[in-house]
């Protein structure tokens, strides 16, 4: 099972989203594509997105997943997200 | 110089934020006349030429926002008003001291670093720098504030605005005044909001309560709070490719992402090796650090002025520090916890809160059972600094290091950060809480658990 483009974007512009409300100055313009960190975003950050995924989901992030590569962008991160939504689905019907 | 939007009326003050008055009631008193060096902030930043002491005085009072900040003071009020930092037409700007470089060797920064003990903040300018001339025609430039003023993120934005790094025009809004919204709040806002505030209170006054409960390791001994000690430090800097080795081995220690938590893990070790080697190792006595935490937006270049931090709290039983790697999970764990509970937003609305005590109770509040000692060692992590300051006043930079403050107790702050592809350490300690000796072997006992080969 493979996730469609509509639920990536959905997920990718609410990661965008918590990070405007939450950790980024709000003077900064940045896209899904945009590298973390070029906008400051530290480690700190990205466990308060982590957790947000987690709280969001209902999933676990295992720490294999927490590569530089996935943690690279909110699309990154996204798609390392919905592979493991994916994999939920498949292997236990969640998320519910 | 940077260009900032200039055009908005400078206030005659601003609040303090609430963390600059908790610092503020940790120095309170006699605590402020016994207390070793008194929580002074240090940047030494080499220069590759001559800087003239001149050219840094007309920097420094070139714009009405840099006049505006060497001028401000702590203004003491009635009790339960709100705190203020005042910009006082009367007062004098920052002070510039030029000294000759026959006196010192280039590679003496800690030497410097210790010509400055205290800074008032009330009478006197926050903010001293000191020229040192060199033989060579170079220059180093030691930047020092008290740490009730700013963090050392607003210190390294005001380098940025003197030494003109920022080439994009900034809102001056954005690099003063985080409380511009609380400003506005009137008596009845606040009076309506308070009930929920307490709640964030208590349930954070808890938090810190159960994580700072006695017993816990303290490397001061004897009668050392009892004198005024003198303060020492010393500073280790990793090579590019040791950095990315320690880097590497903290990504595979399921560290969550947070490079960071190996370099407290380790520190933590490394003052277990020294109460080990003293024969005072009690499996009672856990080890307790809190960890600032910057509360700014990321990517935003202010605000200067003031604190804005916040705290993790670690706890750390001897028993959970044999192995690093296991370690490092706990920390992960206590890490992700607290952010999960908001505790250190938490922590900052106590803080907040407490801004209408007055001061002398709230000294004695923090001081109270336990004399002030909250930490077996203070630690921080600034991550990367002075990236944008690779050029100071036209100037090119060779070297910059942060050397943290110290507060006594606990007597001891290791701080990690890195500069130019290098991870450093700087360690400040109390006369009388570490011997040269027991320094050594922090640093050997931190180079061991980074070696590639242990822990993992």
């Amino acid at each position: 099972m493979t996730y469609s483009k509509v639920e990536f974007d959905a997920l990718s512009s609410e990661l965008c989203g918590f990070l405007r409300k939450h950790i980024v100055a709000s003077h900064l313009d940045f896209g899904p594509t945009t590298p973390l960190s070029r906008l400051g975003v530290d480690s700190v950050s990205i466990v308060q997105m982590l957790l947000f995924v987690e709280r969001r989901f209902g999933i676990e992030i295992p720490d294999s997943e927490l590569t530089h590569r996935n943690l690279e962008s909110v699309d990154s991160l996204a798609r390392s997200v919905m592979s493991l939504l994916d994999q939920g689905k498949e292997t236990t019907g969640f998320p519910k | 110089m940077s260009e900032f939007d200039d055009t908005m009326e400078l206030p005659a003050s601003v609040r303090l934020s609430g963390c600059d008055y908790f610092l503020l009631a940790s120095e309170n008193g006699e605590a402020r006349q016994s207390r070793a060096a008194s929580n002074v902030c240090r940047i030494v930043i080499k220069l590759g030429a001559r800087l003239d002491a001149e050219v840094l005085r007309r920097a420094l009072t070139a714009s009405p926002l840099l006049r505006w900040l060497g001028r401000v003071r702590y203004v003491p009020r009635f009790p339960m008003r709100m705190p203020l930092w005042t910009a006082s037409c009367a007062a004098g700007g920052c002070v510039v001291q030029e000294h000759d470089s026959r006196v010192f060797q280039e590679s003496d920064t800690c030497d410097w670093a210790n010509m400055i003990s205290e800074l008032r903040f009330d009478s006197a300018p926050g903010f001293v720098f000191h020229l040192f001339q060199h033989a060579n025609d170079k220059t180093t430039l030691l930047m020092a504030w008290h740490h009730v003023l700013m963090d050392a993120h607003g210190a390294e934005s005001f380098l940025g605005l003197v030494g003109g790094s920022g080439n994009q025009p900034i809102p001056l809004r954005q690099l003063m005044f985080l409380h511009a919204q609380e400003e506005n709040d009137s008596w009845l806002r606040e009076i309506v909001k308070l009930p929920e505030r307490l709640r964030i209170c208590r349930k954070s006054a808890r938090y810190v309560a159960r994580m700072t409960r006695s017993p816990f390791v303290s490397l001061l001994e004897g009668d050392s709070m009892e004198q005024k000690p003198s303060a020492h430090f010393h500073e280790l800097s990793f090579d590019p490719g040791q950095t990315e080795r320690i880097e590497a081995k903290s990504r595979s220690m399921n560290a969550s992402f947070c490079d960071s938590l190996l370099y407290l893990a380790a520190a933590m070790r490394a003052v277990r090796a020294v109460v080990k080697q003293r024969g005072t190792l009690d499996e009672e006595e856990s080890y307790v650090v809190p960890m600032p935490i910057d509360m700014r937006r990321r990517g935003a270049r202010g605000p200067v002025l003031s604190n804005h931090l916040s705290f993790f709290f670690f706890r750390a039983n001897p028993g959970d520090m044999d192995d690093l790697k296991d370690l490092v999970r706990l920390l992960a764990g206590q890490m992700k916890d607290q952010i999960r509970d908001e505790m250190p937003q938490a922590f900052s609305v106590m803080m907040d809160q407490f801004r209408r005590v007055p001061l002398p109770v709230y000294s004695k509040l923090l001081r109270g059972p336990t004399k002030g000692e909250i930490a077996s060692f203070f630690f921080s992590y600034t991550g990367g600094i002075s990236k944008d300051l690779g050029r100071f006043l036209g100037l090119p930079v060779e070297d910059i290091v942060h050397i943290p403050p110290l507060s006594c107790p606990p007597g001891l702050t290791i701080a990690f950060f890195r500069n130019d592809n290098r991870l450093r350490f700087a360690v400040s300690w109390a006369e009388g809480c570490l011997k040269e000796e027991e320094v050594a072997l922090l640093e050997r006992s931190i180079c061991h658990d980074f070696s590639e080969s242990h822990g993992q």
